[in-house]
């Protein structure tokens, strides 16, 4: 008994370490040059950056299935109704439980912020995202090279150095650079079609390039997880100066606790700004560290071995969103409790 | 910043885009869902609440139906009892009266006996009158004016009611 378990392990384990080693040999992927800024991908004549794109799925996505769920309400609700009414009476009686009766009024901001978080950091986990695009000569020192799969061009895993015609085309590349932005056509998988005469080429005549993909996660973007932690402490600094008036400052200016009581108010200024950039960047490093992640995986092993990590980073995706509309939320009814302590 | 990838256009959009979003999905699907939860659970409320006071509704009636019940138990009882007295009174009349009229009749009977004898006593006086004049006459030899017979027998009659 034992020993047919044993020899079905031993299958088991040729098998997924065989696909792996395939997987590299017969498959290997281009790792795509990391960088912080977004892409900017060409829609329509126009550079938009790709992470923008990608928040636009996210929010179409969102009113599709808002749609969806509540074109047809019925008292005893099913399918996706019943699905959107668990996930909105769920968050709603967590923001319940903090804000009390003040739910109604912030619920949609902490719930949009969830719902736009989770889901832009989900679609990120959707093949195609990041590896489909626009492919054009290579903006930097290196590009890969490219091979021709029907109308399409394909990434090749072949990273090629530019250095050796630096000299010579540099001058040229840059037209072409210019020249390939307005042709680029629509592409898929790791394709996209380009001008050849854009491109440079290797010795041997086969043209170098790089792709823009059209979508890349928002959260890798700093603009939007700066946006999303902008609009939530001011939102935290309107309810506090509603709900407590002038008084709300004294938190920040405190005059009457003597020189500790100004210090304390100083230190509470700075955090209040250090909350900004928490906010932003806690997002901003999980997901992209999430995509270098996925990334690299892919580059190194690309059958199977990702497979874990794609579950790690939807988990990642789904606790960042929750972090970010519980920790404003928290932020907010903080901000309307009256600070007396010195009274 | 700029390293970084930060763009005030950029951030502009993505804050644009996030208020944008938030008011549609305010208006799409947060306010109809929470209206319909709220329905509901008014809903619910009601239903609970009527179900309360049906059931209140059904105690009552059962508590009514059963005093109801007692009382007319305790009526039936009433009657039955009204009703035995009444027969137990009427039975007493009842017999008072054959007592009564047995009494009467008897009481008629002694009377016509009595009169029966007073008549049959009167009949028997006559015969003996009768009897004895013919036997006197036989004795005698010959008959007596009726005025001596008459005399005779009055006489015989004084002695035989003395005797008596």
């Amino acid at each position: 008994m034992s020993r047919v378990l044993n020899s079905k392990v031993l299958v088991a384990v040729v098998l997924v370490l065989g696909t792996i080693v395939a997987g590299k040999l017969v498959a290997p992927a281009a790792l795509p040059g990391i960088q912080l800024p977004a892409e900017m991908v060409p829609i329509l004549g126009f550079r938009v950056p790709n992470t923008l794109l990608h928040t636009l799925l996210a929010d179409i996505t969102l009113l599709i299935l808002a749609f969806l769920a509540t074109r047809n309400m019925k008292e005893i609700p099913d399918g996706l109704q019943n699905f959107a009414e668990w996930v909105i009476e769920g968050f709603y009686g967590l923001t319940e439980d903090i804000a009390g009766d003040r739910a109604r009024q912030w619920f949609p901001l902490v719930m949009t912020i969830f719902l736009l978080v989770l889901v832009a950091n989900w679609w990120e986990l959707v093949p195609g995202v990041d590896s489909v695009g626009v492919v054009e000569p290579p903006h930097g020192e290196t590009g890969f090279v490219l091979a021709k799969v029907g109308p399409l061009y394909a990434l090749t895993a072949e990273e090629v150095k530019l250095e050796y015609k630096k000299e010579g085309e540099k001058a040229g590349e840059k037209a072409g650079a210019e020249m390939g932005e307005g042709e680029a056509k629509e592409g898929e998988g790791k394709e996209g079609e380009g001008k050849e005469e854009g491109f440079p080429t290797t010795e041997d005549g086969r043209p170098i390039g790089v792709l823009v993909p059209f979508l890349r996660a928002s959260a890798t973007d700093l603009n939007f997880t700066l946006a999303l932690a902008l609009i939530s402490m001011a939102m935290v600094q309107y309810y506090g100066i509603q709900a407590l008036g002038m008084g709300y400052f004294t938190k920040f200016i405190n005059l009457k606790g003597g020189a500790m009581g100004f210090v304390v108010g100083l230190i509470e200024t700075i955090s209040e700004f250090a909350k900004i950039i928490s906010f932003s960047f806690r997002l901003f490093g999980n997901i992209f560290a999430g995509q270098v992640l996925l990334f690299i995986m892919a580059f190194l092993l690309p059958w199977l071995v990702p497979v874990p990590f794609y579950g790690l980073e939807l988990f990642v995706g789904l606790i960042q969103a929750f972090i970010f509309a519980v920790l404003t939320l928290a932020f907010l009814a903080n901000a309307v409790v009256a600070h007396d302590d010195h009274h | 910043m700029e390293a970084l990838g930060f763009n005030a256009g950029f951030l502009l959009s993505q804050i644009v885009n996030f208020v944008v979003l938030l008011v549609l999905l305010r208006m799409f699907l947060y306010r109809p869902i929470l209206n319909m939860l709220e329905e509901r659970r008014e809903r619910i409320r009601e239903s609970l609440e009527a179900a309360e006071r049906a059931r209140q509704e059904v105690v009552q009636s059962q508590k009514a139906y059963e005093e109801e019940l007692a009382k007319a138990r305790r009526e039936a009882q009433q009657i039955i009892e009204r009703a035995r007295e009444a027969a137990e009174r009427q039975k007493e009349e009842i017999l008072a009266e054959a007592r009564e009229q047995a009494r009467q009749l008897i009481a008629r009977a002694e009377e016509e006996i009595a009169y029966e004898r007073q008549q049959a006593m009167a009949q028997l006086r006559e015969e003996v009158a009768q009897l004895s004049l013919e036997i006197a006459q036989k004795v005698i030899g010959h008959a007596l004016s009726e005025a001596e017979h008459r005399q005779l027998v009055r006489q015989f009659l004084a002695e035989v009611g003395e005797s008596r």
